[in-house]
């Protein structure tokens, strides 16, 4: 690629777009990466708007708090008002938690005072590398799928639409993302060798 | 985060049309509107909590419909338009004016900004408004206690006088749609008074206000309803789903962040690249058009998966709740027992 892409910061921008988001799409379907964000929880707060510096806010692994060596439980909003109408109305430290949108969180109860310490793992989205030395966030196996997937937009910034879609389905493949291509919901699964599953018993 | 110039210079890459000669910038931000609004209608990532004072504040108050343009932020149209001849009138007994002087009593007082209604006996329903981009409620509460919607048919059948009960909340409603506008029923009788000053909208102090951790304190002050310091004992709490803002016509602004995750850009650029090569000019690409609306799918698809994955710690069970005893930390063994020799 070196006669097309030149080895400068502005020469390899297309391929670093390219290769940024095959990380964020793999890393948004499968979970593989994975970091912890505290928390601290303060009184009388339900909610909470997290900031994250380094990653994008997925979704939440596990939460624990260190100081009540307790594991919190998911659930939702809608759940919870079903469950306890009155949540809103109850202090303590919180035994649940709720993620609202990406970026909100929620905890059932409010705690009494300010000072406790949330770990919260969570699978996150990392953030678009921008230099030779920031650190790639995936697999090996999704490294190729990254690779596959900047080919394919190479193909398709050249206005080849075949060969896109043959190394878009190579990078779905590489991945195990099959799932995602639209068209794959019409496919069928049979057994045998190509012969129709029979469908009734015969007489 | 990014902007909308940084996408639009990966969408031209693909489009091959870095200066613009086939498309210009303003279709290309028209369809990226259309294809952030088609994504998030679809996939509906994002979620907010907001709480809202009463009596609601709004930023102008208008009579007429043609000065609403010329007002920004939080809206309220105040009085009546009387379709008949256009003009606006405060009393009923106003359009029967001319024909006798014997019009309805008023069983109230009418207000032109909502908080006067507090301070009289209002002869019609109190609007708050919602977020300007407003689109599913999750959760609503009133003074910390759940709020359920109901039609304004099913209020009216139970209660003739809905528009002018008082009491403590139980149900909000929504007259229309369009305005974007919610009612308590009963209408609250007793007030917190939860006055925002200029400096608490924008106030970025830690500790202020429902949200602790604030990286942008105003992305919502300017177009919507204001909620950062507002406590939600005595307010409405509202947990609700909205749509992404459009970029606007205004070039001066595309360098602005956008209020978006930056996972889901490429696939509204994939959405915006559909419909470039649909687009019937010099540059209309079938082949082109259809891989990039598989992109632009597989990135619902995969929005769509993100969201599944959210719910993956959740302990589902069928029938009744499991019964979960967990034993308290001081009843727990220390991690070193039995102590190893």
């Amino acid at each position: 690629m070196a006669d097309v892409f030149l080895d400068t910061d502005a020469g390899i921008t297309p391929v670093r777009d390219s290769i940024n988001a095959a990380i964020q799409e793999l890393c948004l379907v499968s979970g593989s990466y994975v970091r912890v964000y505290h928390l601290s929880l303060y009184a009388d707060r339900f909610f909470y708007r997290m900031s994250w510096a380094k990653d994008h806010f997925g979704w939440i692994v596990e939460c624990w708090n260190r100081q009540r060596q307790y594991k919190l439980d998911q659930t939702d909003i809608s759940t919870l008002s079903l469950q306890d109408p009155w949540f809103l109305k109850r202090g303590g430290s919180p035994d649940r938690y709720m993620q609202i949108g990406y970026k909100y969180l929620g905890f059932d109860r409010a705690p009494a005072s300010s000072g406790e310490v949330l770990e919260i793992t969570c699978a996150v989205i990392p953030q678009a590398y921008t230099k030779d030395t920031d650190p790639i966030r995936l697999r090996p196996v999704f490294q190729q799928a990254a690779t596959q997937y900047a080919t394919m937009e190479f193909h398709a910034s050249r206005g080849d639409a075949v060969r896109a879609n043959e190394w878009l389905a190579k990078y779905l493949e590489t991945a195990g993302m099959m799932q995602l291509h639209p068209k794959q919901s019409e496919r069928t699964f049979e057994m045998g060798k190509g012969e129709p599953w029979v469908r009734s018993t015969p007489a | 985060m990014g902007s909308f110039n940084a996408s639009l210079k990966k969408i031209r890459r693909f489009l091959r049309d870095p200066s613009g000669k086939i498309w210009s910038s303003d279709l290309l931000r028209r369809s990226w509107n259309e294809a952030q609004l088609e994504i998030f209608q679809k996939v509906g990532l994002i979620e907010e909590v907001g709480a809202y004072p009463y009596p609601p504040q709004y930023t102008y108050c208008f009579i007429h419909d043609w000065e609403e343009n010329y007002a920004e932020g939080d809206k309220y149209q105040a009085l009546n338009l009387w379709q008949a001849d256009g003009s606006v009138v405060s009393y009923p007994w106003e359009p029967v004016y001319w024909v006798s002087s014997d019009g309805p009593d008023d069983s109230g007082t009418r207000f032109t900004i909502p908080f006067e209604s507090t301070f009289a006996a209002p002869a019609d329903y109190v609007p708050m408004t919602l977020h300007a981009q407003f689109h599913k409620a999750k959760f609503a509460a009133w003074d910390e206690a759940p709020i359920t919607p109901i039609s304004q048919k099913e209020l009216a059948e139970q209660d003739w006088a809905y528009r002018t009960a008082s009491g403590t909340p139980q149900y909000y409603w929504r007259p229309d749609l369009e305005h974007n506008q919610f009612v308590l029923y009963p209408r609250p009788s007793s007030i917190t008074w939860q006055e925002e000053e200029i400096g608490d909208t924008f106030s970025d102090t830690l500790g202020e206000g429902l949200v602790q951790w604030s990286e942008d304190s105003v992305d919502q002050s300017d177009t919507g309803m204001i909620t950062s310091t507002v406590d939600a004992a005595g307010a409405v709490l509202v947990v609700y789903e909205r749509l992404p803002y459009d970029v606007e016509d205004d070039d001066a602004t595309w360098d602005d962040e956008l209020d978006l995750p930056e996972f889901v850009l490429h696939y509204i650029e994939a959405g915006t690249l559909e419909r470039a090569f649909s687009v019937d000019n010099d540059g209309f690409i079938p082949s082109l058009r259809d891989f990039w609306k598989v992109r632009k799918e597989i990135g619902i698809n995969a929005l769509k998966t993100y969201k599944r994955n959210r719910m993956k710690a959740r302990d589902y069970c069928i029938g009744a709740s499991q019964d979960r005893r967990r034993l308290g930390s001081k009843l727990r063994l220390p991690s070193t027992y039995p102590r190893g020799y």
